[in-house]
């Protein structure tokens, strides 16, 4: 195989995995792009070849009930730390789940703000060094 | 040499199935398909193998799998080489259209304006390069869309605008002399 054919057949993994929740490679490239890394960057960062991190988004994201052994299969395959995948894999995976559960509600916060005891008086109490 | 059971171990089938096949594979579609562009085989060798580590543990004979692959492969290729096909003869379509209605109002010459044959005869003389081509088969399109044809998205608005109207104001004049001729 060519280089040529090596890089482009690299290109396509990263770009089709990136795609789906079930790679890796998604995650990486979420990573990336809230980084601002480009693949090579990134692949620095981990301190693998380029080869070893297309490998990596080629594997399945871990499953939930079977987080560490799916990991550190991953890890022993590719190379990369298991701290630095399982950073990756929790920090977007948290970033993922905010932006579905949306903005916080004017409720929410109102809400909060509630939770003063009703005895405490209807206005709020003056800020220190305040004469109004 | 990945064994079957590393094959269906749950993250990495993709891994092994990309290690083991993707090479061979796009050496011979490339090899098959040779005037195809290389990255429709990428794509094609790519989405066989991610396809097909997901139904891994569900397949009959995980034998013969680089066989598998070639055949899952070959029918992405030619799904997507058929569908490219499909897109641009009804560019084409649309292009010929637009010339055959241009030359209608150009020329009242009427109905034999819809003759292929007279269709073809103005692609064939009045087009000289293929950057003429596509701007003639295009001829009722935006700036911006011949642009991007012609590969030019990458200039200025007024640039791109300066790059095509010389082009259709040779085609213009040419179509005139054309018609003119006819009459």
């Amino acid at each position: 195989m060519t280089p040529e054919q090596q890089a482009g057949l690299q290109a396509v993994a990263l770009h089709q995995t990136a795609a789906d929740g079930t790679w890796v490679g998604y995650w990486l490239k979420r990573h990336q792009d809230h980084e601002g890394l480009d693949p090579l960057r990134l692949a620095g960062k981990l301190g693998l070849t380029m080869e070893n991190f297309v490998l990596l988004a080629l594997c399945r994201t871990p499953r939930a009930n079977q987080f560490q052994n799916d990991v550190g299969a991953i890890c022993r395959r590719t190379g990369v730390r298991e701290i630095d995948l399982v950073r990756i894999l929790r920090q977007e995976q948290n970033i993922e789940k905010l932006h579905q559960a949306g903005p916080a509600s004017k409720r929410g916060w109102l809400m909060a703000a509630s939770d003063r005891p009703p005895d405490s008086g209807d206005l709020p109490p003056a800020a220190e060094g305040s004469n109004d | 040499m990945a064994t079957i059971f590393q094959l269906t171990a749950w993250p990495l089938p993709a891994t092994e199935l990309y290690e083991r096949y993707a090479a061979s594979l796009t050496i011979t579609l490339t090899g098959r398909f040779s005037r195809t562009d290389p990255q429709k085989v990428y794509d094609a060798v790519l989405a066989a193998i991610l396809d097909i580590s997901l139904k891994i543990d569900r397949l009959d004979e995980p034998e013969d799998l680089g066989g598998l692959l070639y055949v899952v492969a070959l029918r992405k290729l030619r799904g997507c080489l058929r569908s490219d096909d499909a897109r641009q003869s009804r560019e084409q379509e649309k292009g010929t259209g637009i010339v055959a209605k241009a030359l209608e109002e150009a020329s009242d010459i009427g109905e034999e304006v819809g003759n292929a044959e007279l269709l073809d005869r103005v692609f064939r003389e009045l087009a000289t390069n293929e950057v003429e081509r596509t701007v003639l088969e295009h001829w009722g399109e935006s700036t911006e869309v011949i642009a991007q044809l012609l590969g030019y998205q990458t200039l200025a608005p007024d640039e791109q605008r300066k790059q095509i109207k010389p082009i259709r104001d040779r085609l213009t004049q040419r179509l005139k002399r054309f018609l003119d001729e006819r009459d």
